[in-house]
């Protein structure tokens, strides 16, 4: 392979596992910007999908990816339990009791999952898994291009329902003014009830997505709990719309790494960690509203 | 005209274990203009903020058209025709000026249905908005920041509107302009409870007026009377 070709095609897996970095992240960042909740727990989403996508495929064969509107609601529906039951209750408590329950409930789901699913990786084995089409020698994994567009789509139906909707106009003014908002007759109750469900939703997207082109494994989520914050502190702290070129940018330098460094998918993990200390040294931490 | 549309009774509160407000007693009547002047601290914007829900009350009564929404959560009472123009204005800095407005009318189903009309009344109202409208809240000047809090408040169609020191850090000429559409406001059926610094200015303005002390109302009484209040002039109006 010549050296263009291959930074090409490192450019290009970078590119193409981005949109499951920002749809993961675009859910921590709403929750973070609207309900400024700080969800440690929002990866287990993504695991549960995950294995909600494989049990489905096993027994159906239904493709997950198809199945994505079905596990929005779904998930949707769970996020908005999981506001009324978990979060609601200790959102007036202060950071340090949001951050202990929802590592508390990171753990348990995980070994929930470990529990039901046992410790083995598995994935979901669509019939295009491993088919490639190739362009100027570069090869672009024909389910990683279905997942960037999808990924895509999502993203530009969330940016416009918060733009064009009355909803979307009610989550932005409670993100950016919520006592102000709660002066105009704005429920923040339920715009909080909608944030988390969307946040939980998008992360039941990635899930079902990471299984197709990752593995399952009960321990998958917080891996992208992590990614996700390395995403959102570099993005600005809820800043929804920052979230795509911080993931870019974390999607290209991790398969860059793992390219050009001798053992360089050792050190890909450490990327994101950098990614946060970079983040936070350069942007200060700022909260943003969206 | 004359039901009273708000009523306190016997209002305390403050912010935790601070109490600020002592056993209020206050009216407003449809349709009237009535103002609370008081010096800095006095408790002017708690008060509001206890009328609006934004803190709740240590005891006392709050009724309004009626109804008694004492510990009321502020979005209700918005709902239900009260609306706070606050003291910092709160607006959404990251929307435009017709976002702002448009959130002001998702308030109520009634207040939806009637979005356009209401629109057109507060660019009518506040001109200088209309020049402003696809621009950024955040971008606006002082005065055109007061009248877009006030043209939002308006979108909700209220009963009554609480206003907070309109007057706070603007020009003159600005302030003129903001009087002048509080009047039409009236005018147009709508009491207003305006907390102001500007003691002439607002016993112009208002028909009666109550006089706040260290969280006491020590006078109280229309508009003229106050201005003849040996008190009043002494403290506020500098005579």
């Amino acid at each position: 392979m010549y050296a263009g070709q291959l930074f090409g095609q490192a450019l290009v897996n970078g590119i193409l596992v981005s949109g499951i970095y920002a749809l993961a992240a675009s859910g921590l960042a709403l929750a973070f910007g609207v309900v400024k909740f700080l969800n440690l727990a929002h990866g287990e989403f993504l695991m549960l999908a995950a294995y909600f996508g494989i049990i489905v495929f096993s027994t159906y064969g239904l493709d997950p990816l198809l199945m994505t509107p079905v596990v929005f609601i779904l998930f949707f529906i769970l996020g908005a339990a999981y506001y009324k039951a978990l979060v609601k209750p200790v959102l007036k408590a202060g950071e340090l009791n949001q951050l202990l329950l929802t590592f508390g409930i990171s753990i348990f789901l995980q070994n929930l999952a470990l529990l039901i699913f046992g410790g083995t990786i598995r994935t979901i084995s669509v019939p295009y898994r491993t088919h490639t089409i190739s362009f100027w020698g570069i090869n672009f994994g024909t389910a990683r291009l279905f997942i960037l567009l999808l990924s895509i789509v999502l993203l530009v139906l969330l940016y416009q329902v918060l733009q064009r909707t009355r909803v979307g106009r009610s989550i932005r003014a409670v993100s950016q003014e919520p006592e102000g908002a709660a002066l105009v007759g704005i429920d923040s109750e339920s715009v909080y009830l909608i944030a988390l469900g969307i946040a939980v939703g998008f992360a039941s997207v990635a899930g079902m997505m990471l299984s197709i082109i990752f593995q399952a494994e009960p321990m998958v989520g917080f891996n992208f709990t992590l990614k996700g914050l390395a995403v959102v502190v570099m993005a600005g702290l809820g800043n929804v719309y920052g979230v795509i070129w911080a993931s870019l940018l974390l999607g290209i330098t991790e398969s860059f790494i793992g390219v050009f460094l001798p053992n360089g998918t050792g050190w890909s993990g450490a990327i994101f960690f950098l990614m946060i200390l970079g983040g936070l040294v350069v942007r200060q931490s700022r909260v943003r509203t969206i | 005209m004359n039901t009273p549309i708000l009523e306190v009774n016997n209002l305390s509160g403050g912010y935790g274990a601070l109490q600020v407000i002592w056993n209020l007693n206050l009216t407003v009547r449809a349709g009237e203009i009535v103002c609370l002047i008081g010096a800095n601290g006095a408790g002017k914007t708690t008060t509001l903020r206890l009328l609006s829900g934004l803190e709740k009350p240590m005891k006392g009564e709050i009724k309004f058209q009626g109804v008694t929404i004492t510990s009321w959560l502020p979005a209700r009472i918005a709902r239900f025709g009260m609306t706070h123009v606050p003291e910092g204005r709160n607006l959404f800095g990251l929307m435009t000026v017709r976002e702002n407005l448009e959130v002001g009318a998702n308030c109520s189903p009634e207040a939806w249905q009637k979005k356009e009309e209401t629109m057109d009344y507060v660019y009518n109202l506040f001109p200088i908005l209309t020049e402003r409208a696809n621009q950024l809240a955040g971008t606006l000047s002082g005065g055109e920041q007061q009248m877009l809090a006030i043209a939002r408040a308006l979108m909700t169609r209220p009963s009554l509107l609480l206003v907070d020191e309109p007057s706070m850090g603007l020009a003159p000429a600005v302030v003129d302009n903001v009087f002048k559409a509080l009047r039409e406001v009236r005018e147009n059926g709508v009491a207003i409870f305006l907390v102001e610094q500007d003691v002439r200015r607002s016993l112009k303005l208002a028909e009666r007026g109550y006089v706040i002390e260290n969280g006491h109302i020590v006078a109280q009484g229309t508009s003229a009377e106050l201005m003849e209040n040996e008190e009043v002039k002494r403290a506020y109006l500098a005579v």
